[in-house]
């Protein structure tokens, strides 16, 4: 009885750059996203994998800098068993891939196949690759249906699908005719077609369905805040008859997003303390939305947290549309400034339209945050 | 803060000198040009300025010339509640020395002292109402900044009813207005209100960094166009394969059509050229045929017209006989003439001769009696004159003649009037001598003469008497002498013996010309202009010609019996001789036309002879012709051979027409259309597939190249980001640095509108002791005064004259001072100031002066001291040249200041008491005006001595400040 074991990964993006990370950050985070891969071919060594098959999107475009290029092709160099890439949406054979060019086929070691060509390609005897790759950024078909369709049913072979895109459960535009439609898929898996389908595209960990033979492996390094069990891979046990299906972390980065109410001084102490408790902070990208009202004391000290946190982490953002602050100055803040004569009435109209709603009232509130200082406030 | 004694030593050019100003009131300080009036402020300014260990130009600038020791400077001062001296020396052993004598004792020294100082002064003067208040010499005096003023704020605010504000707010606030524009000017520029510095720089960033995103989002779609384009072309490609292999198809089928198409129009050529040969054949046998008849017939032509030729040389033969015979004739009658007209000619000459001899003959016998004419007359001629020539007189002579004549005349009338005469009268009978004649006389006779030279008259025996004429006789006498000689020289000349006779010739004279003229008037008349001897001659030869003619003339005919006749003969033989020339021009017309038609048909006929030769030439030749040709191919066999090429041409055409068809209706056109077009087709299809594979390739070569564009738009996307975070955040700062300024300005605008109703109320005051009780100042927003009204005319500040605007400053200076507390207060410093007042202004200027300097203390500088004269209590320092000496080494123990009660006499323990005994009198409180109106009190001495008396608890205050009110404690 034929079986197979393999490492079924996705959307590496290599190339990858996220504006909120400051270059040194970046640096870092590039550095990451090829150490995963290096990771996972690890896994894939220490788990006797036959081969790396990934899904669509190794790169992040298919204009990428020629050092891009050469250090993911270091890495994939790094990986001890052959690989399969699968072009995607981002990397797709057009006539600007990144597959034909010259640096990527002069450098490519002989271990790493691209599946260039639609249709079965033989590993080894009784083992089959289906690619549907992307030849386009908007095909019109439903690539995967399509090379699943001109297939007969497989006695003694294993046949693992490696498609990209979405499907059209739960899609937003089912009629998008692009879309990998899970029936044919089911029906395929049903009449002995295919064995297993390796899909690329989501970058969250997901089983499709269809009795788990059908996955998205998701990105093995996380890309976004909205990624659900971003940084894994999976190890594929896949027979005629049984498909077992196991999940390896391999991402080392964290993007997250956090609401914190912000009211009173101990709030900004409570927010304080757990920023410090976070692990890992120089490889986590934090997204705080504050919500709250601070008097211009309490103001001044969170943006002395802020700063000092935010030489800390990865990168620390403050999500300005879920934010919503309001710096307020009460009696205290200026009582000790002792304003007086025109200041202390120039302080009063502040005041004034700083709490009336009002475009001018961030403006405004700014404008206390600087009489607060210029008057001495804070020292 | 008030500046009680002012004094350098080594300073500049001054040894040592000490001021001492009036606490309160006007202190003047007079002295000529340079003499250091302004370095006394300079030298407080250094003071307060610098550190003694300073290196600056300024304090550098007052070292003393005279000797190497350092500038020194010591001033006395109250400032608040502090009284104390302050001294500092520079370069030369420096030293600071401050020596506090109230509140508390306390000395300090060096960088301490000055510190101390700073520190006293920030806490107890508005050091921007001291500037403002000062008027500094050599700059224009302008209307003093008072808006950041803090003290003079507060006591506007005061005035304004406002309440008691804690002194230091009000510093405050413009403290942090300045602080607030200084953050604003960090982003935007100060007058336009432009970004700059960091907001500018972050501006930029963000549109150099939207550029560049711009820049690498166009190379990417670039990129993906081209992406896009290559994908169509290589449809488009694979589109034109499929074409072209239909093309190539129809193409083959359609160039076999055409090759058997060539094939049959090959055939159909060789055909049309057999059957042009044929027909070429056939016509040129038809040709022959025709030729040989019209040769025969030519022949038969020529005979009958050769004769034709013969038979009309016969007839013009005949007709030159004639034409010969006709010539003779005429010549004959020609000849006959030509005899006539000889005879005729003969004639005409002897007829003509004759009357040319008639003629001479009748001229002969006029000029014989012209000859004998002239004869006569030339007789006539030498007879008058052979008498002119004995006549000596003429009119000339005559007239001279005349002349003397009268000379003489007038001579002697000359004489007699002026000679001499002698009467003598005999009274009896007595013999006289007069120059020896003797005359003898009667009595009663007497005997006159004229004496004409000394004449001597003797009575014998008697008497001698002699008389002699003068000398002017005499002259007249040799005149008259000679008038007649050259009258008697005149008659000799023409021969007559007086006048009268040369009167008779001269007539004689005239009378033989007159003859003379006649004479030579016939002659010349007779000669009809010819000379005489031309005359001869022409009678010589008439005569001659006469006897000639006579001579030779035959007898017959008999010469005419007269001119007329033989006139008459002559006329005659003329007209016949013409008649007859005539006739003869007309017979040798006939004669010559007549030779001329026998010579036309002698050439006639030579003519026909040639014709007819040549005619038998020709003839000959063509029976030569047709004979030869009848010999080579007879008539019969040429006709015969003619008919068969005729069929043999008509069946070769028709074989070609039958060919030419089958052609045709194989439609070669359309063959050849379809083909071309499929060939034409064939070059586009090539063309399009090396377009597309050439633009293919193009695309392909730039995506080979475009590497990295997504990577760089990614780079430039985190950038843009970064720039806009940055952006928002500068801006954020920037808008805020903003509404805090506007606010407070604001703010800071309003509080100043409220002070200007108090300061206007103080101004005015001030100003209509200047200008009169009509006067009315605006004052804007800055406590600058905007317009003067005056009489109901409301002038704009700047326009005032230099005398008002000095003026209207002066007084709003003094109104500051007048308004802060006196506690507050700060000298106003005038520097020479006044320069363009007149004298009536300066006096009303003088009052304010007064007004102010009961409660202020006011400092004035002048050279010209006569401007503030009329400051009533104005305390006045003359300033004198110091002396060159240097210094002594000044004491080092701090001069102490006098202390109010250390017991000395005070000129104000004396004001004290009048006021005091005022106050007793009065029994009732009084005001600070009222006392010093009923003591008539120097103001200057009014302080001290209330304070003294108040500090003493003889008096009791009542009220506050101006309200305030005096009353004796008894």
């Amino acid at each position: 009885m034929v079986t197979v074991r393999f490492l079924h990964t996705a959307d590496w993006q290599l190339g990858m750059t996220r504006h909120f990370l400051s270059p040194e950050a970046q640096a870092r985070y590039t550095d990451g996203r090829l150490a995963a891969i290096r990771a996972l071919g690890r896994v894939a060594a220490a788990e006797g994998c036959e081969f790396v098959l990934v899904c669509g999107d190794v790169f992040e475009s298919n204009q990428l800098s020629p050092q891009t290029l050469a250090r993911a092709l270091d890495a994939m160099r790094d990986i001890p068993v052959p690989v399969y890439l699968l072009p995607g949406n981002h990397d797709p054979l057009d006539a600007g891939t990144i597959y034909r060019t010259a640096e990527f086929t002069r450098q490519r070691p002989g271990h790493v196949h691209v599946l260039d060509a639609p249709g079965v390609h033989p590993i080894r005897e009784g083992v089959e690759i289906v690619a549907a790759p992307w030849t386009s950024k908007r095909p019109l078909t439903d690539l995967v249906a399509e090379q699943v369709a001109a297939l007969e049913p497989a006695t003694g072979t294993i046949r693992i699908v490696a498609g990209h895109g979405a499907v059209d459960r739960g899609h937003p535009n089912p009629n998008d005719p692009s879309l990998i439609r899970i029936e044919a898929l089911r029906a395929a898996l049903a009449d002995g077609r295919v064995h297993y389908v390796a899909l690329g595209d989501r970058h969250s960990r997901t089983d499709v369905g269809c009795d788990g033979r059908v996955w998205y492996s998701g990105t093995p390094e996380v890309t976004d805040y909205v990624e659900t069990e971003p940084g894994d891979v999976l190890v594929v046990d896949v027979g005629a008859d049984h498909c077992q299906v196991r999940a390896h972390h391999v991402g080392a980065w964290r993007f997250l997003r956090r609401e914190h109410h912000l009211n009173s001084a101990e709030d900004v102490q409570a927010l304080d303390a757990e920023l410090s408790a976070l692990p890992d902070k120089e490889r986590t990208v934090l997204k705080l939305s504050l919500v709250g009202t601070l008097t211009l004391r309490e103001k001044a000290r969170l943006d002395d947290l802020l700063a000092r946190h935010g030489h800390l982490f990865a990168a620390l953002e403050v999500w300005e549309r879920r934010t919503d602050l309001v710096t307020r100055p009460d009696d205290d803040d200026f009582a000790d400034l002792g304003l007086s004569g025109f200041a202390a009435s120039a302080l009063e109209e502040l005041r004034e339209l700083a709490a009336a709603p009002g475009e001018d009232s961030q403006a405004a509130q700014e404008a206390l945050g600087l009489l607060y200082r210029l008057a001495g406030g804070g020292r | 803060m008030r500046i009680l004694r002012i004094r350098l030593r080594n300073y500049r050019g001054v040894s040592e000198r000490e001021v001492t100003f009036a606490e309160n009131g006007v202190t003047v300080v007079e002295g000529g040009n340079e003499i250091g009036k302004t370095s006394l402020l300079e030298a407080f300014d250094l003071l307060l300025e610098f550190l003694d260990s300073s290196q600056h130009e300024r304090v550098r600038a007052v070292r003393p010339t005279h000797a190497d020791v350092g500038p020194e400077v010591e001033a006395e001062m109250v400032a608040g509640e502090y009284r104390f001296t302050y001294r500092k020396r520079w370069y030369k052993k420096p030293e600071t020395v401050l020596t506090i004598v109230s509140p508390k004792h306390e000395s300090v020294t060096g960088r301490e002292a000055h510190q101390r100082v700073e520190e006293i002064l920030a806490k107890t003067t508005d050091l921007n109402l001291w500037k403002a208040l000062r008027i500094q010499q050599n700059q224009p005096l302008e209307q003093a900044a008072l808006k950041d003023s803090a003290t003079l704020g507060r006591a506007l605010e005061l005035a304004a009813g406002g309440a008691a504000a804690d002194p230091s707010a009000e510093g405050q606030g413009v403290g942090l207005l300045q602080r607030a524009r200084a953050e604003y000017e960090k982003y935007f520029t100060a007058k336009t209100g432009k970004p700059t510095g960091e907001y500018a720089q972050a501006r930029r960033e963000l549109e150099e960094a939207e550029a560049g995103l711009r820049r690498c989002a166009e190379e990417l779609e670039r990129i993906q166009r081209d992406i896009e384009e290559h994908a169509r072309l290589e449809e488009e490609l694979a589109r034109i394969a499929a074409e072209r292999e239909e093309h190539e198809s129809r193409l083959g089928e359609l160039e076999a059509r055409w090759r058997d198409l060539e094939a049959l129009r090959q055939q159909v050529q060789t055909l049309e050229e057999k059957a042009r040969s044929a027909r070429l054949e056939a016509d040129a046998a038809k040709k022959a045929a025709e030729e040989r008849e019209a040769l025969a017939a030519d022949v038969d032509r020529q005979e009958a017209e050769l004769a034709g030729l013969r038979r009309r040389l016969e007839e013009q033969r005949a007709e030159a006989g004639r034409s010969h015979a006709r010539a003779d004739e005429a010549r004959r009658a020609c000849q006959s003439l030509r005899d006539q007209v000889k005879a005729i000619d003969e004639l005409v000459a002897r007829a003509s001769g004759d009357v040319e001899y008639l003629r001479d003959r009748d001229d002969l016998a006029r000029l014989q009696a012209r000859r004998d004419g002239v004869a006569a007359a030339l007789r006539g001629i030498e007879e008058a004159e052979g008498e002119l020539a004995t006549i000596r007189v003429d009119a000339g002579l005559l007239e001279e003649l005349d002349a003397a004549h009268e000379e003489v005349v007038r001579a002697q009338a000359k004489l007699d009037a002026a000679s001499t005469s002698l009467r003598v009268e005999a009274l009896g009978p007595v013999g006289v001598e007069i120059d020896s004649t003797r005359h003898d006389l009667t009595g009663g006779e007497t005997l006159e003469r004229p004496v004409l030279g000394p004449t001597e008259i003797t009575v014998p025996g008697a008497v001698r008497i002699r008389v002699t004429p003068g000398v002017g006789e005499r002259d007249l006498r040799q005149a008259l002498d000679r008038a007649r000689e050259r009258y008697r020289t005149l008659c000799e000349r023409g021969g007559v013996a007086d006048l009268a006779q040369a009167r008779q010739e001269l007539e004689r004279r005239r009378d033989v010309e007159q003859r003379l003229a006649a004479h030579r008037e016939k002659l010349a008349r007779e000669l009809g202009g010819l000379t005489v001897e031309q005359l001869q001659a022409e009678h010589a030869r008439l005569t001659a010609r006469v006897g000639e003619y006579e001579r030779t003339r035959p007898a017959h005919p008999p010469l005419p019996v007269d001119l007329e006749a033989a006139r008459q003969a002559a006329g005659q033989a003329q007209d016949r001789a013409r008649e007859l020339r005539a006739a003869l021009a007309e017979a040798e017309e006939t004669a010559r036309r007549s030779e001329q038609a026998a010579d036309q048909r002698e050439m006639e006929v030579r003519l026909a002879g040639q014709r007819i030769h040549d005619a038998e030439q020709r003839l000959d030749e063509a029976r030569e012709r047709l004979r030869t040709a009848r010999a080579k191919e007879p008539d019969e066999e040429l006709a015969a051979r003619a008919d068969q090429a005729q069929v043999a041409a008509a069946e070769a055409d028709e074989e070609w027409r039958a060919a030419a068809d089958a052609f045709r209706d194989a439609d070669p056109d359309t063959v050849q259309a379809l083909l071309d077009n499929e060939r034409e087709l064939g070059k586009r299809l090539a063309a399009r597939i090396s377009a597309c594979r050439q633009d293919r390739d193009k695309i392909a070569g730039r995506l080979e190249e475009a590497g990295g564009a997504h990577e760089a738009l990614d780079e430039a996307r985190t950038r843009h980001a970064a720039a806009q975070r940055n952006h928002d955040d500068v801006r954020r700062r920037a808008e805020a640095a903003s509404l805090l300024l506007r606010t407070l300005t604001k703010h800071r605008d309003e509080a100043h509108r409220a002070y200007i109703g108090p300061f206007r109320a103080e101004l005015e005051r001030l100003g209509r002791i200047v200008f009169g009780p009509d006067l009315a100042l605006e004052i804007g927003d800055n406590l600058q005064i905007t317009h003067r009204t005056l009489n109901g005319i409301t002038v704009p500040f700047n326009e005032l004259s230099s005398g008002a605007r000095e003026q209207l400053c002066l007084c709003a200076r003094l109104a500051c001072a007048a308004l802060v507390d006196e506690r507050d207060g700060v000298p106003v410093i005038i520097d020479d100031a006044l320069g363009y007042s007149d004298p009536e202004r300066l006096r009303r200027l003088g009052a304010v002066f007064n007004a102010v300097g009961r409660r202020s203390q006011v400092i004035v500088l002048t050279c010209t001291p006569e401007r503030y004269r009329t400051i009533g209590s104005a305390t006045v320092v003359p300033l004198r040249p110091s002396s060159a000496h240097p210094a002594p080494e000044p004491d080092l123990a701090p001069a102490v200041p006098p202390v109010p009660g250390d017991g000395r006499a005070r000129p104000d323990d004396h004001a004290a008491e009048i006021i005091l005994a005022c106050l007793r009198e009065a029994r009732t409180p009084l005001g600070k005006s009222e006392i010093l109106t009923r003591t008539g009190l120097d103001p200057d001495l009014w302080s001290a001595a209330i304070r003294a008396l108040r500090d003493s608890g003889k008096i009791r205050q009542i009220g506050e400040r101006r309200g305030a009110a005096y009353q004796a404690i008894s």
